[in-house]
């Protein structure tokens, strides 16, 4: 069963709320609230250190990291990521939908949000955004 | 767990890990490899199922997941704005 949620987005990026997770799946669905930013240029999702530190996250592995400043390497820590549709209002379910783990890396503290949202997650999504700035985002 | 026993697991496991990527990559490539001690102990189709075979075998949890990758990860397009 698929599921859809809809959202006005601000003009200027478009950012929906998010629930990150422990990746130990007997955690449950006590995680972070905040807010994630949709990055299709990004191939990978990411958290910020705050969400890094709520929830005890351990740095489980490594990759090289593309950016302006050249090529580094970027801790990877392994979550879940859950769309809260209750939140949203609209014909949406009970509980967050919530997708099976990925491992993302960490971003700078002073990002604004609290997570990117990549293409890792984002593929497994159909994504809509109309001219009146409404998006629909359907996933399951 | 003990998280400097962590730290140094993941650091060299990584160094491992590059010196051996490129004859992993033919066969195992875009899989991900539990890793202990310098060594893969397995590869995975999907994230989590190395992240629960990890826990199941070390009680400590001290262990590392590897995506096998030649790709860096790209923070999209904002990442290449030229800074004077």
């Amino acid at each position: 069963m698929s599921h859809s949620i809809e959202w006005r987005h601000d003009r200027r990026r478009i950012v929906l709320p998010v629930l990150i997770l422990k990746p130990e799946l007997e955690s449950g669905l006590d995680g972070w609230r905040g807010r994630v930013l949709l990055d299709t240029g990004d191939t990978t999702s990411a958290i910020t250190p705050r969400v890094v530190r709520a929830l005890a996250l351990r740095a489980l592995g490594k990759r090289p990291l593309g950016s302006a400043q050249g090529e580094g390497q970027a801790e990877r820590y392994v979550f879940r990521v859950g769309l809260d549709a209750d939140r949203m209002g609209g014909d949406t379910p009970a509980f967050p939908y919530v997708f099976d783990r990925i491992q993302g890396f960490e971003i700078a503290e002073s990002f604004a949000l609290d997570a990117l949202l990549g293409m890792d997650i984002l593929s497994q999504c159909e994504f809509s955004m109309r001219r009146n700035g409404r998006c629909t985002l359907t996933f399951g | 767990m003990n998280s400097e026993a962590q730290a140094v697991e993941v650091d060299t496991n990584y160094d491992a890990f590059v010196r051996m990527l490129s004859s992993l990559l033919p066969e195992h490539r875009d899989r991900w490899a539990l890793m202990r001690h310098g060594e893969v102990v397995q590869t995975f189709d999907r994230v989590g199922q190395a992240f629960d075979e990890g826990r199941s075998r070390y009680r400590e949890d001290v262990f590392s997941i590897q995506e096998v990758t030649d790709e860096p990860i790209d923070l999209g397009f904002w990442s290449h704005v030229a800074q004077h």
